[in-house]
């Protein structure tokens, strides 16, 4: 009964299923790996004669069981998560029914397909390497299902598959870069479908630490045209948020903040850069305070916002590419009515303690100013300290922070100081985003990661505007100069041990970290970041920006059959007969000419039978066709080499 | 409606490949070789449709990547599979003459003189499962692989119908190698033909009156006895066993060693004895079953037909001389 697949093949099946559903393993449910495990080892022992299948009913039974079970356990059967644990388990049904080549085949087409939706959950170079591997185990196990009557052996059997993917290459790529990129969505997107992965988020909550904040992950790369600036202009500003209940921070998007926009005089050195956005799903964009002008793609819409953020239309779900222009040194006028109520606005009978505190400022008859000044002294003086994991905030958060625990980090900060100016009557906001960025010389670029995410304070000091106040800076001044890794504990040094940041086993870890981030910056700018903008830059660069699709349409097939042509040719000169020894190989160049005219020698002939049978057929020939078969046995059975350059000749002069 | 198009398409190229006058060798070449999507093909592609779509959707592009991947892995595999039988030359081979119902075993030689070996080749009498089968392979499939530069022999055995000359007919060679996407054939008309004795039955018991006849006619005829006889010069068709080779030794020309005696039975085959039967059919069959017999007895026995006679004799040709005379009776050839 179960003699098909042959025990080869089935084991080249049960690796490929198990090597791509192993990456699947940290998001779907134990219960269903578990399961799909469980099928590969039945069906392999089944195959082995070790034990039974289960009956068809119970099969059936537990397949139905099993979306009962997805149902149960994400709420749903559709979705990216619940949909790739179906396909999984349905997988492993699969296993115990294949009987046939046609099962086989479609166990094989599954596995392509599970290839896929491990794209949807990392598209680094290394998944790609990996899941390279995997068409190729894919290919073989395709490959050795059509293997009869005889099983090639592994190392054929990988060479073959290897060769094939390699020879398909150069017209993938040809695809990859030619075919036209549309953004377009076909159905909607189940909402798991993007995942937010930032270091920032809508809404700021005081002690409330967000989890990403040490993140290793890359938020942005950036690319400077000439010099960077100074580690202490390294603002990236992100949402700016006006508005606070007492604990929470939004940015309270009103008609009446937006409409008005203060005018802008800017002044000073300008850095323009092109910023690569890793996707996070929300709609800001990052720019170096304070951004001036911006170019993205179209669909985006991109534009900058009365509080100087950049903004899109469309939530950024892919690797986003803009280029923009910033100038550190500026000064604004005009702040309108609503802007400056919104900027002072504090909740009702809240922060009691703050608000007593700021009044003895005012009612001293100080300026702006020096209330600013004063305030920055006050952290600087007292006992504060920056801390990644202060004391839970009890009661009224900023009293609290302020006068009692005063540990914190940059979101206690921000806040703190943004409540006390405004109860001080001085128009502020917070504003969060990244500080910093590690300069990776290989790429050339900047790189910031989750962990740099920032927040801090805006003041309006007439004359001047905006003025960016960072507090944090007062207490940890190191934190603004050299990023936070100087600011951190111990604890969370980057290989988790104690070890001093000069140390060389530390440098080589950044050195390597440095180089592979490089490899991955490439291959965010020409795979993963290659979207319908790209492309167009691509062609123009080629000098095909001004052909349409039609064209474009026309190129690739012809690339395309180019590269098919070129393959199958390499191909055909393998399959020809070239024998090694150069006499036979004249000999033969000799029979084809005959074989061209109705002369072809069988397999079975022998040389002489051959001449005498040309002799009878074209007397004309016999004579040289008799000298030329001489010096050939000559040659091929009595080791006279020498008469080699003869037997050419001869055959060169050969005319039949 | 493409199935049918199709259809109409491979029934076209039938009509032009029956045209082909039969041959003793053939090389497969272009024009020879036709290649489709199999089944499995088109399922393939259609999964790539999915996935292409997928990618579009997330806009993924690593997605891309991959469909791209498979889509020129697919179209890599139509010269691997179109390879795999270009460039074979395929010969006439050898073919035993069998009794009618007997399997004719037709030998083809297959002659791989290019430097990569053919694997999976499927040899089967036309029609071959269409390349939209899932399943290609069944009892009447002899599946081979061909080393480089090596030979190899495929029998294909046909049942034995009818008597006479029997055709090879159509031959499909087939093949899916390596991944089952593409099903690429040819249709070759063999120069071939299995000689069909007619089926040996009747009674088992040879005839009386012709070993009658017989005795009284000679009573020293050669034939399998123990006693020596004499020389006779060589005849073609003699047995290698009875060539005196002492005296072809002596360079003096080849002679037979004749023996004999009373021991040895002499019978005439003559078709009177069986024109009561039936049918022509079966009366061949009862002198075939006579035949093999007195082969098998080592008797001197002649055969007479309408319009022909074989004169006594005995060995391994004249038992075919026999057949063949029975197996070709009223044929035209």
């Amino acid at each position: 009964m179960n003699t098909f697949p042959p025990l080869p093949s089935l084991q080249w099946l049960l690796f490929a299923l198990s090597l791509v559903v192993l990456p699947h393993l940290s998001h779907i449910h134990w219960w269903v790996s578990g399961t799909f495990m469980l099928l590969v080892v039945w069906r392999y022992l089944y195959a082995r004669d070790a034990i039974k299948l289960p009956p068809q009913w119970l099969q059936f039974a537990l397949s139905m069981a099993l979306f009962v079970g997805v149902f149960l356990s994400y709420g749903t059967i559709f979705g990216k998560e619940a949909g790739v644990s179906l396909l999984i388990a349905l997988l492993g049904f699969k296993l115990l029914e294949l009987q046939q080549m046609r099962d086989a085949f479609i166990l094989c087409l599954l596995g392509y397909f599970l290839v896929i939706t491990n794209f949807l959950y990392s598209q680094s170079f290394l998944t790609a390497l990996y899941m390279g591997f995997i068409v190729i185990i894919m290919t073989a196990t395709l490959n050795s299902l059509n293997e009869q009557p005889q099983q090639l052996n592994l190392k054929k059997r990988l060479y073959l598959s290897t060769k094939i993917i390699l020879q398909s290459i150069p017209m993938m790529l040809v695809l990859f870069f030619l075919f036209p990129r549309i953004t377009t969505n076909f159905w909607s997107l189940p909402k798991d479908a993007y995942q937010g992965v930032s270091g920032l988020s809508e809404s700021m909550k005081m002690g409330n630490i967000n989890e990403l904040s040490l993140s290793d992950e890359v938020a942005f790369r950036v690319k400077f045209q000439g010099k960077a600036p100074p580690p202490k202009q390294l603002y990236w500003r992100g949402p700016v948020l006006w508005w606070t209940d007492g604990t929470e921070w939004k940015s309270g998007y009103q008609q009446e903040i937006t409409q008005y926009k203060p005018v802008l005089a800017v002044s000073g050195q300008s850095y323009q850069y092109e910023m690569t956005l890793e996707p996070h799903n929300q709609r800001w964009l990052l720019a170096l305070d304070i951004p001036q002008s911006v170019q993205a793609s179209k669909e985006l819409r991109t534009y900058i916002s009365s509080d100087f953020q950049l903004l899109s239309m469309l939530p950024i779900r892919q690797l986003t590419r803009y280029t923009a222009e910033s100038f550190p040194e500026y000064k604004m006028k005009d702040l309108a009515k609503v802007q400056r109520q919104m900027a002072l606005r504090l909740p009702e009978g809240k922060h009691p303690k703050t608000r007593e505190f700021a009044k003895q400022w005012v009612k001293q008859g100080l300026t702006p100013e020096i209330i600013v000044q004063q305030a920055l002294q006050y952290f600087r003086q007292q006992a504060f300290y920056y801390s990644l994991t202060p004391p839970l905030l009890t009661g009224d958060s900023v009293d609290e922070f302020l006068f009692n625990t005063r540990e914190g980090f940059c979101e206690h900060y921000a806040a703190a100081f943004t409540v006390l100016m405004r109860a001080a009557g001085i128009p502020s906001r917070v504003v969060t985003g990244y500080l910093g960025g590690e300069i990776n010389e290989m790429g050339e670029y900047m790189l910031v990661r989750q962990r740099d995410a920032h927040a801090w304070s805006e003041v309006w000091l007439e004359g001047q505007g905006w003025v960016r106040i960072d507090p944090t800076g007062a207490v940890a001044p190191e934190r603004i100069n050299s990023g936070i890794d100087t600011a951190l504990p111990q604890q969370y040094s980057p290989l988790g041990m104690s070890l001093e940041q000069s140390s060389s086993l530390v440098q080589m870890w950044q050195e390597m970290r440095r180089s592979f981030d490089a490899l991955n910056y490439g291959w965010k700018q020409w795979v993963l970041g290659y979207n319908t903008e790209r492309q167009n830059q691509f062609l123009n660069n080629i000098g095909l920006g001004s052909w349409d699709w039609q064209q474009l349409g026309v190129l690739l097939i012809a690339l395309l059959a180019t590269l098919f042509s070129a393959v199958a040719t390499w191909l055909w000169m393998h399959a020809r007969y070239l024998p090694k020894d150069p006499a036979q190989r004249l000999y033969l160049k000799l029979c084809h000419r005959l074989a061209k005219h109705q002369l072809s020698r069988h397999a079975s002939e022998g040389a002489w039978d051959f001449a005498a049978r040309v002799g009878t057929a074209r007397p004309d020939l016999s004579g040289a066709l008799q000298e030329i078969t001489e010096l050939y046995t000559q040659i091929r059975y009595r080791n006279q080499a020498e008469l080699l350059p003869l037997l050419k000749q001869r055959i060169r002069g050969f005319k039949p | 409606m493409y199935i049918h198009r199709i259809n109409g398409y491979l029934r076209a190229l039938k009509a032009r490949i029956q045209f082909i006058p039969p041959q003793s060798h053939v090389q497969l070449g272009r024009r020879r070789i036709y290649i489709m999507p199999s089944r499995y093909g088109i399922w393939f592609t259609s999964t790539l449709l999915v996935m292409l779509f997928g990618a579009i959707n997330y806009n993924n592009s690593l997605g891309y990547l991959l469909t791209f991947l498979l889509a020129s892995l697919g179209l890599v595999s139509i010269l691997y599979t179109y390879r795999n039988l270009a460039g074979l030359r395929v010969e006439v081979g050898k073919v035993q003459a069998v009794f009618m119902g007997e399997m004719a075993d037709f030998k083809i030689l297959i002659d791989n003189q290019g430097q990569t070996a053919r694997y999976a080749l499927n040899w089967q009498l036309a029609p071959a499962p269409s390349f939209w089968k899932t399943t290609v392979s069944n009892a009447q499939t002899c599946v081979l692989d061909v080393e480089e530069n090596k030979t190899a022999v495929v029998s294909i055995k046909v049942l034995a119908q009818e008597r006479g000359y029997f055709p090879l007919g159509l031959v499909t060679v087939f093949t899916r190698y390596p991944l089952g996407l593409f099903h690429a054939w040819a249709i070759l008309n063999l120069d071939m033909k299995a000689l069909i004795y007619p089926a040996p039955l009747g009674q088992s018991l040879l005839p009386a009156s012709s070993l009658q006849e017989v005795m009284g006619e000679s009573s020293l005829q050669s034939g399998s006895g123990e006693d020596f006889l004499g020389y006779r010069a060589y005849q073609l068709g003699d047995s290698p066993r009875h060539i005196a080779w002492k005296v072809e030794a002596r360079d003096q020309g080849t002679f037979i060693k004749q023996f004999g005696g009373t021991g040895s039975p002499m019978l005439w085959l003559d078709w009177k004895q069986v024109s009561h039967l039936a049918s022509v059919e079966t009366s061949l069959s009862q002198l075939a079953l006579w035949v093999v017999l007195a082969d098998k007895q080592g008797a001197c026995y002649g055969l007479r037909l309408p319009e022909l006679e074989i004169s006594p004799s005995y060995g391994d040709q004249h038992r075919t001389h026999c057949l063949q005379a029975l197996a070709l009776f009223g044929k035209n050839s």
